[in-house]
């Protein structure tokens, strides 16, 4: 096979490389195996460029000493590798030895070798890395040969950004399980011991830490509580730190997180001293602008034991987030002891604290923003709950940088007060009420909604009270209105009260909005553990709007994968049919052309010399059976599918599969439905080939249900005198295939979609074959399609096996 | 004045031995070469008027070896016959005078051969 065909076939591969889920390290090394198995080097390896410290680490090889993979590392300014990525430059050298700018390192083999290719990995124009490839034999690099490593260069990056973002969001999402699932908790434990060690565990785990400590106010000083992990530093850290000194002293000063990967800077902290960590995320435990405690996470565990890399900024967001709950949940546990102190309080503040958890645990299970607001206004105005007449809700919109009406709640009337009152039940469930409960029906608040839904005032002092409030950081009590510095007689009017509180909602600095209460009915005087409780509410519901937030951003990165996916996948397709015709039309254009062309002859001399019939003859024979031979080896397939068998847990790559499309079916409103037997066992297939049918029909019943629907996955095992093997449906219900294109459905680019290849089912169908399989589809009763799939169990050294192990080798001349 | 001669370089050796018989036919002299090492020492001792080049072959392409013979010759006319069509608005780019796709009907090639040596309008 020449060049050409050769160079699909290397990009086609390093495509699939890219796009499938084995761990990065591992992918680099495969892709090595690519390189040299195709352009012939004797050694291949990749580096890449450690930014922390600016140094070239081997990330794989194969030619070169193994053993050095991920431990040496070379100074960019050294070495032909270090030109290279230096100056984003390819270096082609036929003697390396002879050039100024080669100096070998030790220990790693390269004396062997005399020519050298390097080709730098380029991502958003700056060299992250390289390929070098070297050979024994002297040898001239030719323009092709360069462009080609270029190419798998350009490649590489793309493996290495898809795994990147793969892994950040598979870390980002089980982080996110277990901020939810650690806030769970916390809304229920009575004990700050308890809580405090849950906090340090956590926050290990959730940024890969070596050892974690918290540290709680106590008037000006920080005592250090709870500790996790490796044993971090001496008895001196167990000293109370005074809020501003050092590193920990000041997070609490500053009420900011900070990252600090080089902590030696702080020489003299009293923290980095006992500790000496090599990296350190430090967070304030932050209830509104209130500090109740400082949390700081040392050296992140790299891949190595032993190893440290430096954290990230997402790190910092996460366990901010964490740290938002935890302080809500200590603040929440030291209202709690002292309010037993207060026995007369006592039960009117369990009450509210049953309150907060309910909320706590809405927060996590109310699907929509509305819901979840109306419901917090409820919890503010309702009886039951903190009594307020009317609450008013204003969010910041970061586009315009105004303060803006988003929700009003409460009677607009006495007389629709008294009546709500008078008819309100004894309710035992306030959350479960409030959620079940429709104000409308009830005519309330549908005057005061419209009217805080016309409020917008710029965030600076001329916008009045609500943005100072926000500005200054602090809650409002404001018995008479008209003597308020900051509230203007038009605000009064408007919203119809000249007693009122505001309470900003602050999550981490960020502003969010705030809210407006008042008693206008009963006139009942606002007191100061009322406005404590708000604000501790209103944590609440900031923290509501930052989770949606953060979950919606790492939703977009996660679906930014799925289109990389689905893009990979679909360039495989084109590129499997490119490859295929382009070979086709070259290995069927030369023998043609001499078959033609030399009968032409024949035809047009009827006096030829037979000697020349002859030699014609038999270059036409050897040109027909050339073709046959062709046709024969795309019959067989042996061409379009290559299968690397293993035994496989066909359940398991399902589940796979389904957690990559949650968000999106969930998106499309479709159930997925899993009924994975336990007995179908594991079975001898090619993963990467399999996922590729699975994925196909799913994206086919999804798109087959534009409405939403339900989808079904089942395995089974099928075992009787005939058959063993597994049998795998897809069901959805969608659309169903009218039966006049039933017949068609598995040819090549048959689709009735506007941006189908039709090659889906096509594909799916040879690669079952290949496995010995069988698909087949039938309409679903009631509508929709099911696909179903046979494949047979085979062992080691069966037919298939044999069979295929011959066609690889075929391929790979 | 002698005949004209024309290089052909093509990897199949079927191909070349059907070029052989039509270009005998025309009247030319022929010299066949089957990869680049061939063809860049042919080029050398015969100083071919014409040359056929086939695209895909092993180790040097069609194309690098162009760029090759254009390195240091840039007169001496070059058609490029190949299966593929893709590349055909790019012949001029890499300095040859006129892209055949490989048939059985060799008309079009002549036509150009003819053009070329001759002066023929097709
Ligand atoms: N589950 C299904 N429900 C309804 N129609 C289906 C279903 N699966 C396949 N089809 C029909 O079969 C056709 C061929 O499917 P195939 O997967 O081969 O190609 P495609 O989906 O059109 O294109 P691509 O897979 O490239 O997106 C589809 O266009 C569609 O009309
Ligand atoms: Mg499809």
């Amino acid at each position: 096979m020449s060049s050409d065909i050769i160079d699909v076939e290397i990009l086609r591969e390093i495509g699939r490389i890219a796009n499938s889920d084995i761990h990065i390290d591992e992918r680099l090394k495969v892709i090595i195996s690519v390189i040299i198995e195709k352009t012939g080097a004797d050694a291949s390896s990749i580096l890449l460029l450690d930014q922390h410290d600016n140094n070239l680490i081997f990330k794989a090889t194969q030619g070169l000493n193994p053993d050095l993979i991920n431990k040496i590392r070379i100074p960019v300014d050294k070495g032909i590798v270090g030109y290279v990525v230096r100056n984003k430059e390819i270096v082609a050298l036929s003697v390396a030895a002879d050039d100024p700018r080669f100096e070998p390192v030790p220990g790693i083999g390269e004396e062997r070798f005399k020519s050298v290719l390097a080709v730098p990995i380029l991502h958003k124009g700056l060299a992250i890395g390289l390929i070098y490839n070297q050979t024994v034999a002297e040898k001239t690099y030719t323009k092709r040969e360069i462009e080609l490593l270029e190419v798998i260069a350009e490649q590489v990056t793309g493996v290495i950004r898809n795994s990147q973002l793969y892994e950040k969001t598979c870390q980002h999402l089980s982080s996110l399980l277990s901020l939810n699932y650690f806030n769970e908790r916390v809304n229920s434990s009575t004990n700050t011991g308890d809580l405090l060690n849950d906090l340090a565990g956590e926050s290990l785990k959730m940024v890969k830490g070596d050892a974690s400590v918290v540290w709680i106010v106590a008037e000006d000083k920080l005592v250090p509580m709870a500790h996790a992990g490796g044993d971090i530093g001496g008895p001196v850290i167990y000293e109370p730190i005074k809020i501003g000194e050092g590193l920990i002293g000041k997070v609490a000063e500053e009420r900011k997180g900070l990252i600090v990967n080089s902590p030696d800077v702080w020489g003299e902290d009293m923290f980095v001293r006992a500790a000496s960590p090599k990296a350190v995320i430090v967070v304030p435990l932050l209830v509104g602008k209130k500090v109740v405690g400082v949390l700081a996470v040392a050296d992140k565990v790299g891949a190595e034991r032993g190893d440290y890399i430096g954290f990230e900024p997402e790190e910092l967001e996460i366990l901010s987030s964490l740290s938002v709950y935890a302080a809500m949940a200590i603040n929440r546990l030291d209202i709690y002891k002292k309010l037993e102190r207060v026995s007369a309080e006592r039960e009117k503040k369990i009450k509210e604290l049953a309150i907060l958890h309910e909320i706590g645990v809405a927060i996590q299970t109310v699907p929509d923003f509305n819901t979840l607001i109306r419901l917090i206004l409820g919890c503010i105005t309702v009886g039951d709950g903190l009594g307020f007449n009317r609450a008013m809700l204003f969010l910041v919109n970061d586009e315009t940088n105004m303060l803006e009406g988003t929700m009003g709640l409460g009677p607009d009337s006495m007389d629709e007060a008294v009546d709500i009152w008078r008819s309100m039940p004894k309710i035992d469930n306030l959350v479960k009420w409030l959620l079940t409960h429709d104000y409308k029906d009830q005519g309330t608040g549908t005057h005061l909604n419209n009217l805080v839904k016309n409020i917008r005032v710029p965030i600076d002092s001329s916008g009045g009270i609500l943005p100072m409030t926000l500005i200054k950081g602090k809650s409002f009590n404001v018995p008479d209105a008209s003597q308020h510095p900051y509230i203007d007689r038009d605000f009064i009017e408007k919203i119809g009260t000249n007693s009122f509180a505001v309470v900003p909602i602050i999550v981490r600095e960020q502003h969010i909005g705030v809210i407006l209460v008042d008693n206008c009915y009963t006139e009942k005087e606002i007191t100061e553990g009322d406005i404590e409780y708000l604000v501790h509410f209103t944590s609440y519901i900031g923290l509501a709007i930052h989770n949606r937030r953060l979950f919606k951003k790492l939703r977009e990165s996660h679906n930014d994968i799925l289109v990389i996916q689905n893009k990979l996948l679909r360039s495989e397709k084109l590129s499997a049919l490119g490859e295929l015709t382009a070979e086709l039309v070259h290995e069927l254009k030369n023998p043609l052309m001499v078959i033609g062309g030399l009968t032409r002859r024949i035809i047009s001399n009827p006096n030829i010399d037979p000697d020349k019939y002859d030699r014609y003859n038999r270059a036409i024979q050897d040109e027909v059976s050339r073709i046959e031979k062709l046709l024969k080896e795309i019959q067989t397939n042996s061409r379009l599918v290559t299968t690397e068998l293993a035994e496989t847990d066909i359940n398991m790559l399902i589940e796979d599969i389904i957690f990559f499309y949650e968000h999106t079916s969930r998106d499309r409103m479709v159930d997925i439905v899993k009924e994975l037997s336990n007995d179908v066992g594991r079975c001898l297939i090619d993963a990467d080939r399999f996922k590729q049918v699975i994925i196909n029909l799913v994206h086919n019943s999804m798109d087959a249900m534009p409405g939403g629907g339900t989808l079904t996955i089942k395995t089974e095992p099928v075992k009787d005198d005939y058959n063993n093997g597994i049998m795998l449906t897809v069901m959805d219900t969608g659309t169903g295939i009218p039966p006049n294109v039933i017949d068609r459905i598995f040819d090549p680019f048959f689709t009735t979609k506007d941006d189908g290849t039709g090659l889906g089912l096509a594909m799916s169908k040879k690669i079952v074959e290949a496995h010995g399989g069988t698909i087949d589809y039938r309409g679903r009763p009631g509508g929709g399609a099911i696909f179903t799939i046979y494949i047979p169990k085979v062992g080691e050294g069966s037919m298939l096996v044999q069979a295929n192990i011959s066609s690889k080798k075929v391929r790979h001349h | 004045m002698g005949k004209k001669c024309i290089l052909v370089v093509d990897d199949e050796e079927n191909i070349r031995f059907l070029y052989n018989e039509e270009l005998h036919d025309m009247g030319f002299s022929v010299e066949l070469a089957k990869n680049a090492a061939e063809a860049e020492e042919k080029l050398r001792d015969k100083k071919p008027d014409l040359i056929i080049l086939d695209i895909k072959m092993p180790d040097v392409d069609g194309i690098e070896l162009l760029n090759r013979i254009r390195s240091n010759d840039t007169t001496t006319p070059i058609i490029i016959s190949s299966a593929y069509n893709d590349y055909k608005q790019d012949f001029n780019v890499w300095g040859a005078e006129a892209y055949v796709v490989k048939s059985s009907d060799l008309t079009e090639l002549k036509g150009e051969i003819k053009r070329i040596l001759w002066g023929d309008n097709p």
